[in-house]
C-alpha cells in the first residue's frame, strides 16, 4: 500500500508536468487542426532562460518571469514567421515547424552548450513524511501549480471574451473574422498561452527532476505528445486527463511490471491510440469539423 | 582557368609527395641491423580526433625509454623507438602495421590507444609473430579473439566494470546490491558484468532498474522500486549525466536513509557532482589510474612526467609509461633475449604507476591495478586502504 | 478610430460601390456593378439565382479575399486593404445566405461574440478579471439581453441553449442578433427570410423596419420574397448575370420588361 501510494504520487507528479506540456499541443490543434511541432523547442528555450538565470543568482520570481517572457516572445516569432505564412496548408506548417525548432535548438546549444545541467530550486532535497510515505515539498508545489493552471485555463476558456473568441475561431475561423474577431491576434495569443503553459511545465520539470538538456525540446516531447493523443488531441481537458493517466500508468508499469518496458508501453499507447482511437479518451471528433 | 588548374595540380603533387614520404618509412630514425639496440615500434593516433590521447600515451612511452636508456638501457642495450601514426582508424592502422612488419629489427609493438585500429593490426603482426603490448585499448573483443601475440596494460572494460561491484561486495561488504543501468548495449553489458561479479562474491542483485539515456529524466519511479528492495548499496552503472540526475532525485525515494553509491570511472567528472548535488557525497568510484595514487612508483612517475612535459599526466601517459617498463622487465626475465617474448610478457608481474600489472592467458591485465576514489567534500579523494584491499582480492 | 472618422467624407453614404468587377477564374460573377446605400436607407438587391448577389455581399464584407476591380466604400472608407474584422469594427456587419453560427457556443455566447471587437479591456485584464473587465462583461451581457429582447421571447428563454438545438428561424434570429451586437451602421442581409414561414417572415420584416427606424441603421437586403422587398425598400437594384440591369422604386421595376424577362428567362 505504501509502495502503491508512492508510485501513485510519482505518477501524478510527472502527469501534471506532462499535462502542462501537452496543453500547448492541444490548444493549437484544437483551434487550427495543426500539430505544433515547434512547441517542445519553445518551452525548452524558456525553461533554459529561467534555469540559467537561477544559476547566475537572479531572484527566483524574476527568473521565472523572464523564462515565461522568453517563451512568449519566441512563440510570437514562430507563429509570425513559420506558421502564419502557411496557415491553412496541411503539410507546410509541419516542415516550417521542424525547421524553426532546429534553429531554436541550435541557438540554445550555442548559448548553453549541449551539456546536461541541473536547475537549482528551493525544496529540492527536502522531504515530508506522511506516515510511511515520503513526499517532496516540490510534489506539493507541482500539484498546486497544476491545479492553479487548470483553473486559469478554465477561466480563460469559459469566462473570458478571449476564450469565447478562441472557441469561435475553432468552430468557424472565417465567420469569426467577419464578426470582428481579429483572428491573427487570437491565434498568436493561443500560441503564447501554449508556450506559457509549456514553460511552466518545463520549469516544474527542471525543478523536480533537477536536470535539463537542450534536447528536451525533442525527447521531452514524446511523453507530452502521447499524453495529448491519449487525452484526445484538441481537447485541453483531455490533455490534462491524458497527462495524469500517462504519468500514473508509467509509474505503475515501472513499479509492478518492469522499467525495461516503459518506452514500449509509452510508444505502444501512442500508436494504439493513433490507430484505434485517434479521438482519445475525450472522444472529440475534431476531424469531422469543417 | 589554366592558372587555377596548375595551382591545383601543384598542390596535389605536393600532397602526394608528402604522403609518399610518410609512407616511405618511420618518422623516427632509421633502424639498421648493425647497431646493437632493441628496436621497438609504437602505433598510436598522432593526428586526427584521438590525437590528444595518442600524443599523451607517446609522451609516457618516450619518458620511460629516456629514463631506461639514461640508466644504461636493458642489459646494456639501448632502446630505439620508431613512431607510427594509426589515426585511430583501421585503414591507416593496417598500413602502419604492414610497414612495421617489413622492418625485421623490430621486436615488439607498444602504445596502442584505439581498439578498432588495434583489431585491424593484430592479425598483421601475428603473421610474423610480433608481440603487441597495447596501452589503453580497452575493448573486451580484443582479448576474446584469443590472439597469441596480444597483451595490454589497461584492464579491459569488463574488468573495469566489475571493479565497482567488487569494491562494494568484497571490500565494503555489501550483500544486497541494486543496479541502475541504461537500456542500451553498454548498460546491458554492465548489468551482466554486475550479475557475474555479484554471483562470484556471494552477493545478491536485489533490484535491476533501467532507463533510456538521454530521454529519461524522471527517476522517481525506478528509485521507488530500488528503495522498496531495501538494498545495502546502489551501483550506478550508467552515464554521468543520468547518474547525476538519478542521485539528485534519490533523496526523495530513500528519505533520510543513507544509501551507499558505487559508480564507474566515467562518473568521476565534475558534472556528476554538480548535477547530483549534496546527495552525491560519499560516492565510491573505481578507476584505472589516479594521479594522487600515493604509491612510490606513481609518485616517481608523476614527478618525472610533470618535470619533462610541464603537464599533469593522465591515464594515457601512465599506461604508455608502464607499457615500456613491463616490456623491459619481460626482456630481463627472458635473460636479455628478445626471442619468443609474448609468453614471458604474459608471465610478467610489475608494480607500475597505475598499480600492479599482471596478465591472464588472453593477455588482459588482471593484476587489479584499479584505484578507489571517494567523493569527499565535493572532491574525488584517493582512498588508499580500499585500493590496497581491492588489489589484494 | 478618430483617424477613420476624419476620413469620412461629407457625402453620407453607408455603402457606395462603383464599377465592381469580380472574376472567379474564367467566370465573371460581377461586371461593373455600381450601387449606393444612403445613410439610413434600406436598399434592395434582387436577381435570379446565380446572378451575383451573394458574391457582391462577400466582396463588400471581406468574406471574399481575392482581387477585384472597382471601388468599395463602407461608411466612406475604401476597404480594399481592410481585413474583414476591421470592416466589422468600422460599423458593418452581415448575415449569411445559409445561417452560420458557432456550433459549440450557446445562444448568448454566439451573440456576445459580436461584441468582441468593441472590448476595451484587453485579454490580460479579462483573464485577471479586473473590476473594469467585469463591468464591461456585465455591460455586454446586458446589451445582448436587450438585443435578444427585440425578438420577444424567442431567444431570451433559450439564452443558455446550444445553438444546434434551435429551430431554423431561431438560429436566424441568433445570427441577426450577433450581427447587431457589433453595433453596425450598415447591415448586409443575404436572404434573411429564406426558410421562414409567412408569419415569421412578417414578424422579422417588422423587426427590421423597427431597427431601421430606431437606430437609423442602413441595410442592403438581398431577398427573393418580393413582398418583403416591397415592404422595406424604397430603392431596389436588379442584378442579372453580374450586371445591374435597372434600379428604382419597387413599383417601377416590377413593371420593367427587362426585369420580368430576367426572372422568367
Ligand atoms: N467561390 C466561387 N467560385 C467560383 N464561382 C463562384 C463562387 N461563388 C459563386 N460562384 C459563381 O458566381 C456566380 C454568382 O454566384 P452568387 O452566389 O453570387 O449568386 P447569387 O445571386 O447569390 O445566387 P443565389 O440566388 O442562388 O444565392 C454563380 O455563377 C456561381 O456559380
Ligand atoms: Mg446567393
Amino acid at each position: 500500500m505504501q509502495f502503491f501510494t508512492t508510485q501513485l504520487l510519482n505518477g501524478l507528479t510527472s502527469g501534471v508536468v506532462y499535462a502542462m506540456l501537452a496543453v500547448g499541443y492541444s490548444l493549437v490543434y484544437g483551434i487550427l487542426q495543426q500539430i505544433n511541432f515547434a512547441h517542445g523547442y519553445v518551452y525548452m528555450f524558456g525553461t533554459f532562460v529561467t534555469a540559467s538565470l537561477i544559476t547566475s543568482g537572479c531572484p527566483l520570481w524574476l527568473a521565472i518571469i523572464a523564462g515565461l517572457v522568453a517563451g512568449a516572445v519566441i512563440a510570437i516569432a514562430v507563429e509570425r514567421f513559420a506558421y502564419r505564412p502557411v496557415r491553412g496548408n496541411r503539410l507546410a506548417p509541419t516542415v516550417t515547424a521542424v525547421g524553426v525548432g532546429l534553429i531554436i535548438e541550435n541557438v540554445a546549444r550555442l548559448i548553453w552548450t549541449s551539456k546536461i545541467r541541473p536547475m537549482p530550486f528551493p525544496f529540492q532535497t527536502d522531504i515530508i513524511r506522511l506516515g510511511p510515505v515520503v513526499l517532496s515539498p516540490l510534489q506539493i508545489v507541482v500539484a498546486v501549480v497544476g491545479i492553479a493552471m487548470a483553473a486559469l485555463l478554465w477561466i480563460i476558456i469559459t469566462k473570458t471574451d478571449l476564450g469565447r473568441a478562441m472557441r469561435a475561431v475553432k468552430d468557424d475561423l472565417a465567420t469569426a473574422e467577419l464578426m470582428g474577431v481579429p483572428v491573427d491576434r487570437v491565434v498568436v495569443t493561443v500560441y503564447v498561452l501554449g508556450a506559457l503553459f509549456g514553460v511552466v511545465g518545463g520549469i516544474l520539470y527542471g525543478a523536480y527532476y533537477n536536470t535539463l538538456s537542450v534536447t528536451m525540446g525533442f525527447s521531452g516531447t514524446l511523453n507530452a505528445f502521447t499524453a495529448t493523443v491519449i487525452g484526445g488531441i484538441g481537447s485541453v481537458w483531455g490533455a490534462f486527463a491524458g497527462g495524469l493517466l500517462l504519468g500514473v500508468l508509467q509509474a505503475m508499469v515501472t513499479g509492478y511490471v518492469s522499467s525495461a518496458l516503459l518506452n514500449t508501453v509509452t510508444f505502444g499507447l501512442l500508436i494504439a491510440f493513433l490507430l484505434f482511437r485517434p479521438t482519445g479518451i475525450a472522444g472529440v471528433h475534431v476531424a469531422s469539423r469543417p | 582557368m589554366l592558372l587555377a588548374f596548375q595551382a591545383i595540380t601543384q598542390r596535389a603533387l605536393a600532397a602526394f609527395a608528402v604522403t609518399g614520404l610518410i609512407l616511405a618509412g618511420p618518422l623516427g630514425g632509421t633502424a639498421t641491423a648493425a647497431d646493437d639496440a632493441i628496436h621497438i615500434a609504437s602505433t598510436a593516433p598522432l593526428t586526427g580526433s584521438a590525437a590528444a590521447y595518442g600524443i599523451e600515451t607517446m609522451n609516457g612511452v618516450r619518458l620511460a625509454i629516456e629514463q631506461i636508456n639514461a640508466a644504461g638501457g636493458i642489459g646494456g642495450k639501448q632502446i630505439k623507438l620508431s613512431e607510427y601514426d594509426d589515426q585511430c582508424d583501421p585503414t591507416p592502422a593496417a598500413t602502419a602495421a604492414n610497414q612495421i612488419i617489413s622492418d625485421r629489427d623490430i621486436v615488439a609493438v607498444v602504445g596502442n590507444v584505439c581498439s578498432s585500429a588495434t583489431l585491424a593490426q593484430i592479425p598483421i603482426f601475428g603473421r610474423v609473430g610480433l608481440p603487441v603490448l597495447a596501452a589503453t585499448t580497452s575493448s573486451p573483443a580484443l582479448s576474446a579473439k584469443g590472439y597469441q601475440n596480444f597483451a595490454r596494460i589497461i584492464p579491459n572494460d569488463d574488468i573495469q566494470g566489475a571493479g565497482s561491484m567488487n569494491l562494494g561486495t568484497k571490500v565494503l561488504g555489501y550483500k544486497r546490491i541494486a543496479v541502475l543501468y541504461p537500456s542500451d548495449d553498454y548498460g546491458q553489458a554492465l548489468l551482466a558484468i554486475a550479475k557475474n561479479a555479484a554471483a562470484a562474491s556471494g552477493a545478491e542483485i536485489v533490484a535491476a532498474e533501467t532507463y533510456v539515456t538521454g530521454s529519461t529524466n524522471d527517476f522517481s519511479s525506478v528509485l521507488a522500486n530500488i528503495a522498496a528492495a531495501n538494498p545495502d548499496a546502489l551501483y550506478l552503472a550508467g552515464y554521468y549525466a543520468d547518474m547525476g540526475a538519478a542521485v539528485s532525485q534519490s533523496v526523495r525515494a530513500f528519505g533520510d536513509k543513507h544509501i551507499p553509491l558505487l559508480a564507474n570511472a566515467q562518473t568521476q567528472v565534475p558534472e556528476y557532482v554538480s548535477l547530483a548535488g549534496a546527495a552525491a557525497e560519499g560516492t565510491w568510484v573505481t578507476n584505472v589510474y589516479d594521479i594522487n595514487n600515493p604509491s612510490k612508483e606513481n609518485k616517481a612517475f608523476v614527478a618525472a612526467y610533470t618535470k619533462k612535459f610541464n603537464a599533469e599526466p593522465g591515464v594515457q601517459a601512465a599506461a604508455g609509461y608502464d607499457n615500456i617498463y613491463v616490456l623491459k622487465q619481460a626482456i630481463e626475465d627472458n635473460k636479455g633475449s628478445t626471442e619468443n617474448l609474448m609468453p614471458v610478457i604474459r608471465a610478467t608481474r610489475h608494480d607500475g604507476a597505475m598499480g600492479t600489472i599482471s596478465f591472464d592467458k588472453n593477455g588482459d591485465n588482471v593484476g587489479g591495478s584499479l584505484v578507489v576514489l571517494r567523493l569527499t567534500g565535493g572532491k574525488w579523494v584517493f582512498d588508499e586502504a580500499s585500493t590496497k584491499k581491492l588489489t589484494a582480492h | 478610430m478618430t483617424a477613420d472618422m476624419n476620413q469620412t467624407p461629407a457625402v453620407d453614404e453607408a455603402l457606395s460601390v462603383s464599377n465592381l468587377t469580380l472574376r472567379y477564374g474564367g467566370v465573371t460573377a460581377l461586371a461593373g456593378v455600381s450601387l449606393v446605400v444612403p445613410r439610413g436607407a434600406i436598399v434592395g438587391l434582387i436577381g435570379p439565382n446565380g446572378s451575383g448577389k451573394s458574391s457582391f455581399i462577400n466582396v463588400v464584407s471581406g468574406a471574399y479575399r481575392g482581387p477585384y476591380e472597382g471601388e468599395v466604400r463602407i461608411n466612406g472608407m475604401d476597404v480594399r486593404h481592410m481585413p474583414a474584422y476591421r470592416r466589422a469594427a468600422s460599423g458593418m456587419s452581415r448575415i449569411f445566405q445559409g445561417v452560420r453560427l458557432f456550433d459549440t457556443l450557446t445562444v448568448e455566447q454566439n451573440i456576445l461574440l459580436g461584441g468582441h471587437i468593441h472590448y476595451s479591456t484587453g485579454y490580460v485584464a479579462g483573464i485577471l478579471r479586473t473590476p473594469p473587465a467585469r463591468r464591461e462583461m456585465a455591460a455586454r451581457r446586458e446589451q445582448a439581453k436587450e438585443i435578444m429582447a427585440l425578438f420577444g421571447d424567442r431567444l431570451l428563454p433559450r439564452a443558455d441553449q446550444q445553438v444546434l438545438s434551435l429551430s431554423y428561424a431561431n438560429r436566424r434570429r441568433v445570427e441577426i442578433s450577433r450581427a447587431l451586437m457589433t453595433s453596425p451602421r450598415l447591415l448586409l442581409l443575404d436572404e434573411p427570410m429564406a426558410g421562414m414561414n409567412p408569419h415569421e417572415t412578417e414578424e422579422l420584416t417588422d423587426q427590421l423596419r423597427a431597427l431601421n427606424h430606431a437606430q437609423a441603421m442602413s441595410m442592403l437586403l438581398v431577398e427573393h420574397k418580393m413582398s418583403v422587398i416591397g415592404d422595406l425598400c424604397a430603392n431596389v437594384y436588379v442584378l442579372n448575370s453580374g450586371t445591374i440591369i435597372t434600379q428604382g422604386p419597387v413599383g417601377v421595376i416590377q413593371q420593367d420588361e427587362k426585369v420580368v424577362e430576367a426572372f422568367l428567362g
